[in-house]
């Protein structure tokens, strides 16, 4: 090939003798568009000319040079999630609440706020390409709106306390219903309820609620504490009054029966000789008596005065 | 220089011509194919105007070199609209974020319209805005926010955890369980048909929010249609939810105070049984111990009487006897008179010395 310098002079230059290089070039270029890689996690679907022909799994695949084949790659074995209500930031491990995507109407029209996470796999590499544009964000718009509509349809102390576990399997059963129903070829795996709050403003009135249930079951408690105290000690203390009457009655009638028995018997001796018997008693009983007094005043009953007749403890002493 | 001219004669020339040749041929040959993806559609023009039924298999496709090609996405799309406020038929105004999924049905008539996505988006936010709009206005907050009557027949069997636990019933009882459950929000019911089919709910309204842009649609024309809507987020309005909040704590102090009344209430309950026992318990122990102490006193009442009466003259003596030694204590002072027979014996000793 002759290249013009200036006027009438040329550089002759050699092209065909170079004219190997680019060719080499472009072939070794195609040859190595003709070997892919698809990675463990992943799954090729390869496009000959738009057209799939076929998916496959991981390892080292030929293919038709570009722009014959192309090759995309989804990573099917990988289980992403998205996060509703909170972002976590794994460089801190500290949850930031966004309440704006949180809050939630229920279905008595009460607002709680509620956090969630959806877990899903792309199990269908070639739905999840070729049936739904950004199969993703459409999962997040079906994930909003099925944990709201659940939460409309719930009364909403019922999803601050004990429907947590009912609502996450509802959650995963209807967000799959609409993902097959749109055919994204997503997997739902789980989907977790990460928190169920009252709205700040009632938080304070919901946490008295709990105390005020505790407060309530802790009056009857103390109550009925009181009367497994009480009664039982009555029970006792009226067996005992019992028994102790029991007890007097026997007293009693045996002591009647002693004096009883004693007077009989007195009185049977006493008949034999009753006018002995009775002095002797007086007697007797006077003369142990009369030396434990301290004095003896005798009154004349005719006249009017008082002898000391004797002083047993002084006067006789002295 | 001439050498190497006349070496190779005009083999370079040619050479240059097959390859001028060969890349005219590739540049034509580019121009009379292309390539359509599995998840596209293409629409091939002639000089502005649409030749053909759009191409919607994927694949190598041939046209002539003067021929233009459109694609289009043949995926399902998302709309996603901002958030309005739009008021219901129990004239509340809500905050309401709508997003959709709509297709290209007819690209065809698609590029005729509108020609791009973005353009098709402007009028999507007009048309699905507007049938949200008109829609929600036929129904009740709760018709929009409900899907069922699940509410009104399960929720008031659930109670929170302590309560059933611990006294069930008893405090249950004590307080209206819908009241509880719902913080005081009265229920109506969602209408149903003869069969329970419901006549309103979110799904109805959904449904009837798709039905309505469908319908504007299919009168443009625009060849798109809109296949699923969507409420990503349904709320008060900033002014209206501090009224909620009020009205939630109201509701909530009043059932903690219910709980703690009532739990009162219970308590002394179970104080005035205990009252009512120990009552019987005391008074039934009185009763018994009287009736056996009495008992006692009667048979010793007949035993004494019974022994006595055999003579009471000496019974008399017997006890005056025991009376006089019991008021002769020690270094008391005895004051008898001279009728005393204690006088007389006393005097008959003085006689005897």
């Amino acid at each position: 090939m002759r290249i013009p310098v200036n006027n009438q002079e040329y550089i002759e230059v050699p092209i065909l003798k170079y004219l190997w290089i680019p060719v080499v070039l472009i072939l070794v270029a195609a040859a190595s568009t003709m070997v892919y890689q698809v990675n463990a996690e992943e799954e090729g679907v390869r496009l000959r000319f738009g057209k799939h022909i076929e998916t496959v799994g991981p390892g080292l695949h030929f293919k038709a040079p570009y722009p014959i084949d192309r090759v995309l790659v989804v990573p099917t074995r990988i289980v992403d999630v998205l996060e509703f209500g909170y972002r976590s930031d794994p460089r801190v491990s500290r949850r930031v609440d966004y309440d704006s995507e949180s809050s939630m109407l229920t279905g008595d029209l009460n607002i709680v706020l509620a956090g969630f996470d959806v877990q899903f796999s792309r199990e269908n590499p070639t739905d999840f390409l070729f049936r739904v544009e950004n199969p993703v964000n459409t999962l997040r718009d079906i994930s909003q709106s099925v944990m709201r509509e659940i939460m409309g349809d719930r009364a909403s102390i019922p999803i601050l306390t004990i429907g947590r576990a009912e609502i996450q399997v509802r959650a995963r059963e209807l967000i799959q219903d609409y993902v097959d129903r749109f055919e994204m070829g997503i997997r739902i795996n789980e989907v977790n309820l990460i928190y169920v709050n009252p709205p700040e403003q009632v938080r304070a009135a919901f946490n008295d609620l709990n105390k005020a249930e505790q407060d309530a079951v802790r009056f009857l408690e103390e109550a009925s504490r009181e009367y497994q105290e009480k009664i039982p000690r009555a029970r006792g203390q009226a067996e005992r009054s019992v028994l102790e009457a029991e007890g007097f009655r026997e007293r009693r009638i045996r002591t009647a029966r002693g004096d009883a028995d004693r007077f009989t018997q007195m009185l049977e001796n006493y008949q034999a000789a009753p006018e002995i018997t009775r002095q002797r008693l007086y007697f007797e009983r006077m003369e142990n008596q009369i030396p434990r007094l301290k004095e003896v005043i005798i009154v004349d009953e005719d006249a009017s005065g008082i002898l000391p007749l004797l002083n047993l403890r002084e006067g006789g002493a002295r | 220089m001439n050498r190497l001219h006349s070496k190779k004669g005009a083999s370079p020339v040619s050479l240059i011509a097959v390859a001028v040749v060969i890349t005219l041929a590739a540049f034509v040959l580019s121009l009379c194919v292309f390539t359509v993806d599995e998840w596209e559609q293409a629409v091939v023009t002639q000089f502005g105007e649409v030749v053909d039924e759009p191409i919607t298999e994927a694949g190598l496709k041939f046209k002539m070199p003067w021929q233009a090609v459109r694609k289009f996405d043949r995926r399902l799309l998302r709309w996603d609209g901002s958030e309005t406020t739009t008021i219901t038929r129990d004239r509340r105004t809500i905050n309401i974020d709508v997003t959709a999924r709509w297709r290209i049905t007819d690209a065809r008539r698609f590029l005729e319209t509108i020609g791009s996505i973005n353009q098709a988006d402007a009028r999507l936010n007009g048309i699905i805005a507007g049938a949200v709009k008109d829609e929600i206005a036929k129904f009740e907050l709760y018709e929009v926010v409900r899907s069922s009557n699940r509410i009104l027949d399960t929720e008031r069997t659930l109670m929170p955890n302590q309560i059933t636990d611990q006294i069930g019933d008893e405090i249950a009882e004590q307080l209206e369980r819908d009241d509880l459950a719902t913080l005081g929000a009265t229920l109506p019911r969602l209408r149903q048909d003869t069969e329970g089919v419901y006549q309103a709910g979110r799904p109805i309204v959904l449904d009837n929010i798709l039905r309505e842009a469908q319908r504007r649609l299919v009168q443009i024309n625009l060849g798109i249609q809109v296949e699923d809507v969507l409420i990503k987020q349904l709320g008060y309005i900033r002014e209206i939810e501090a009224n909620v909040y009020a009205q939630m704590n109201a509701e909530l102090e009043k059932i903690a105070a219910g709980f703690r009344s009532s739990g009162r209430q219970l308590a002394e309950e179970r104080l005035g049984e205990m009252q009512r026992e120990l009552a019987i318990i005391e008074s039934s122990a009185v009763e018994r111990a009287q009736r056996i102490r009495g008992e006692g006193e009667a048979q010793s009442i007949r035993i004494y009487a019974e022994a006595y009466n055999q003579d009471p003259e000496f019974y008399r003596l017997i006890r005056s006897l025991e009376a006089y030694e019991k008021m002769m204590r020690e270094n008391s002072t005895l004051v008898i008179t001279t009728q005393s027979p204690l006088y007389r014996i006393l005097k008959s000793l003085e006689e005897d010395f």
